[in-house]
């Protein structure tokens, strides 16, 4: 018996360790292999189509544009060589570049950007907000030897952020980009496999990476397991309370990160359609606490609805516009003719766990003023249709990620944007946001901004609560991995120690 | 004439199921437009897309459409994922069938001998015991079980040499008894363990993921072990009543011989049905299964499309679903009238 049970054990134990030996091999195979946690299948694979976030940080790596964001934010030239705004800046000129060639062999010509804008300008196309806005605004596309010229509708501050959307080659049904890396493979649930370009135009900024895999793992303890296995290498835009799991195998990169967590009012319901109430409900809110517990720390505050990590345009004053003060909010619910507080109801998306802590801290610190929060957690699918398009909400929590440009973010209140999920109407908000597009220079932009930011948090369009830092655990072997100001994870700038 | 009977109620069965799972679909909240798409789409996009998928049509519209499609085989293009429906359902239905046939195969060679076990010796010891597992394994819902065979595997993986090496310290009398202390040694330390052990269920969680079946197979099979030991024994133990046995018996034939030669041929029939019913339920519950293991099969496939609210490919798999169950259910009555030539199907 006692020399069955060892046998039966020693077996297991040497079944289990061959097992994992031969894993290890595989891993050290003479491909450098990378892989990285993502939460969610992608949209499309299709830069002109696009939407979600988290498809964009892919697909940075395949699709280029004239232009290419780095990772301080800054629009540096890529597939055009230089380029030349006019003083009205209604004409756009780029030198297309020399010797680059699509991933199925195209070379690249103005003739093939040119088609490939032409080809989500049409109307039927069903591409994104980034193709959208620059189809709206282009008068005419002409081209003169090796050069592309587009002539604007009208001045646009920030036009050159939307030459940013990628140029693609269009061959039978299939398109192609001129990125560092090619998508190899994608495999519904399981993942999105990429590898080398080969032919990349700028080969020497290219790290020593030859397979990158976009792994799907919906939960962040499974990814986090995985990690520790040294099945996963990348984990980005993790929760706070996963750090200390990462273990010896990992190191943990932080930064301040473009997306604000915001409690959205509904402007249109009773009680929350009187700004007492909703200013109220401003002063009751503790952010400091908030952070505290549902970020554990990592996070700052955010007085306004864009992150503060967008420092040129972000208005820090409007932090001071509210602070926490029970009294006043008392006396404001009194005025409003709530001495006694209300209940409400709020809707929390129960796929991020981060939105249900936070709704559970509110709920709290609102019940101290007298207002009885309900919550109710709603699964994702639900929330979209009920809650973001169908507004039938009273309070729901929501992060927004910042775009290339902060316009993306402060458009979303205006009072006719189908996205103003706050249902927020103000006629000075409306006609500062139409004055940014039009504004001549940077300063004049900048100010805008923070004036916009100004009346939506006076306003009391929401509660804007926090930035959660940007959290990554990479692969202590892994060097050269940046945050960028926007969704990108670059796989390019990625190196394997030697 | 039983067969165009049937085939014609397979028909209608098929078309009242598609009817349900459409309805059922557009009643629940959600929107697969918008779970595609996110909250950063403009309204424009969101308008093109529908059309393009041809979402802005009415339900009945809608229905039509589909209907006259599928009839044509084409099942049409998942919306989340952006592939035919087909290729999504091609790519990963070989891993729930080998589950399937795993699990199976586990369930009768488990299954049937310990239902006849437990028949024979029903009145001793043993067969009490027995029926305690059987009861135990019939109770346990297999997320459970699975997540206890994931741990349990891993206290085996975790602490091998501390568990050996107990077992040998300990004299000759409490080998059993030593084993079992070890285990309640490291029953304390079980919380402090937990993540250990969770590191390595998950370990066991991701390599199975593409290669060993075993482990999802056996958790899929333990419910349905218990399920057909026990039928098993119950038709067993009702046959023993019967005339033939008892003067089978009388003649002075050994019981088991009776068993063996007599029953097991004369209940054929029931336990072909038992066989078409676990394998119905092996694959309704491989769903369970494969999200617990993170198979990437159809069960997964099912929960993904759910979630997003991909008609299609819910669609899909609801019908093909229906086509296997009424498939079975055909191909058992055939198989009746094969095995015993006294029934006839009309």
């Amino acid at each position: 018996m006692k020399k069955k049970i060892a046998a039966v054990l020693c077996s297991l134990f040497l079944f289990v360790a061959c097992g994992s030996s031969e894993k290890e091999q595989e891993k050290v195979s003479e491909k450098n292999h990378v892989t990285i946690r993502i939460s969610q299948d992608p949209d499309f694979l299709d830069p002109h189509k696009d939407v979600a976030s988290a498809t964009g940080e892919i697909l940075y790596n395949v699709f280029e544009g004239l232009v290419k964001i780095n990772s301080k934010g800054e629009l540096k030239p890529a597939l055009a060589e230089d380029y030349t705004i006019s003083d009205d800046g209604l004409t756009y000129e780029f030198i297309v570049r020399k010797g680059v060639k699509f991933q199925n062999g195209k070379e690249l010509t103005p003739e093939s950007v040119k088609s490939s804008y032409e080809r989500f300008m049409d109307k039927d196309f069903p591409g994104n907000p980034v193709g959208a806005e620059i189809a709206k605004l282009i008068e005419s596309i002409t081209i003169s030897e090796n050069k592309i010229i587009f002539k604007l509708k009208q001045l646009d501050g920030s036009a050159l952020g939307s030459f940013t959307i990628g140029v693609v080659n269009d061959e039978d049904g299939k398109i192609y980009g001129t990125g560092p890396y090619i998508i190899k493979e994608y495999l519904p649930g399981e993942h999105v496999l990429l590898v080398k370009n080969q032919n990349y135009w700028n080969k020497d900024s290219v790290g020593n990476i030859d397979e990158a895999e976009f792994k799907i793992i919906k939960d962040t303890q499974n990814a986090v397991m995985a990690f520790q296995m040294g099945e996963v290498d990348i984990i980005h835009r993790m929760e706070t309370g996963y750090v200390d799991m990462i273990g010896e195998n990992g190191k943990i990169i932080k930064g301040e990160q473009n997306l604000v967590q915001l409690l959205a009012l509904n402007n249109d319901v009773k009680p929350l359609n009187d700004i007492r109430v909703r200013k109220a409900i401003n002063y009751a809110v503790n952010k400091e606490e908030v952070i505290e517990g549902s970020s554990l720390g990592e996070a700052v505050v955010s007085g306004s609805a864009i992150s503060p990590a967008v420092k040129n345009v972000y208005n820090k004053e409007s932090e001071n516009i509210y602070q926490f003060d029970l009294n006043k909010a008392k006396e404001l619910l009194t005025e409003a003719g709530y001495p006694n507080g209300f209940e409400i109801v709020l809707k929390a998306p129960s796929n991020y766990q981060f939105h249900v802590d936070t709704a559970q801290i509110l709920k709290e610190q609102l019940a101290k003023a007298g207002i009885n929060v309900k919550i109710q957690e709603v699964e994702w699918g639900t929330w979209l249709s009920e809650v973001y398009a169908g507004k039938n909400y009273e309070m729901t929590i929501i992060g927004f990620d910042g775009k290339v440009t902060p316009f993306r973010t402060v458009e979303r209140y205006g009072s006719k944007n189908h996205r103003n999920l706050v249902n927020f109407k103000s006629e000075e908000f409306d006609k500062v946001i139409s004055k940014i597009v039009n504004a001549k220079d940077e300063e004049t932009r900048t100010e805008l901004y923070k004036e916009s930011q100004r009346l939506l948090t006076e306003g009391a369009a929401a509660v804007f609560i926090q930035a959660p830092n940007y959290i990554a655990a990479v692969n202590k072997n892994l060097e050269g991995f940046e945050i960028y100001p926007v969704y990108v994870l670059d796989v390019s700038l990625l190196n394997y120690k030697k | 004439m039983f067969l165009i009977k049937k085939i014609i109620s397979s028909v209608l069965t098929l078309f009242l199921v598609s009817v349900i799972s459409f309805t059922v679909l557009n009643v629940i909240p959600g929107d697969p437009v918008l779970s595609k798409l996110g909250v950063d789409a403009t309204q424009e996009q969101v308008v093109a897309l529908r059309k393009e998928l041809g979402l802005d049509k009415s339900g009945y519209a809608a229905y039509g459409n589909w209907l006259e499609k599928s009839l044509h085989g084409d099942m049409g293009k998942s919306i989340r994922f952006s592939v035919p429906v087909n290729d999504l359902i091609k790519k990963r239905i070989d891993k729930t069938f080998k589950l399937s046939f795993l699990a199976m195969g586990i369930t009768i060679g488990v299954g049937f001998p310990l239902g006849i076990i437990s028949a024979v010796y029903n009145k001793g010891k043993g067969g009490k015991i027995l029926s305690f597992f059987t009861m135990f394994g019939v109770s346990v819902p297999s997320f459970w079980s699975g997540l206890i065979l994931m741990m349990g595997i891993t206290i085996g993986v975790g602490f091998p040499l501390g568990i050996i090496s107990a077992v040998y310290n300990k004299g000759k009398g409490g080998k059993i008894l030593s084993f079992f202390t070890m285990f309640g040694v490291s029953v304390p330390s079980f919380w402090s363990g937990l993540i250990l052990m969770m590191i390595f269920g998950l370990y066991f969680k991701i390599s199975l993921n593409s290669t060993n079946l075993i482990l999802p197979a056996v958790t899929l099979s333990i419910s349905m072990i218990s399920v057909t030991a026990i039928y098993l024994k119950n038709i067993i133990l009702e046959e023993f009543h019967k005339d033939y046995v008892r003067a089978a018996v009388a003649k002075g034939r050994n019981r088991n011989e009776v068993i063996i030669t007599d029953i097991l041929r004369n209940i054929m029939l029931p336990m072909l049905t038992i066989i078409s019913e676990l394998f119905i339920k092996i694959l309704a519950g491989s769903i369970v299964v494969e999200s617990l293991f993170n198979i990437s099969g159809l069960g997964t496939l099912m929960v993904m499309a759910v979630e997003n609210r991909d008609y299609p490919v819910v669609q899909a798999l609801v019908l093909y679903s229906a086509v296997i169950v009424i498939g079975i259910n055909l191909l058992t009555d055939i198989l009746y009238s094969w095995i015993d030539p006294r029934v006839k199907i009309s």
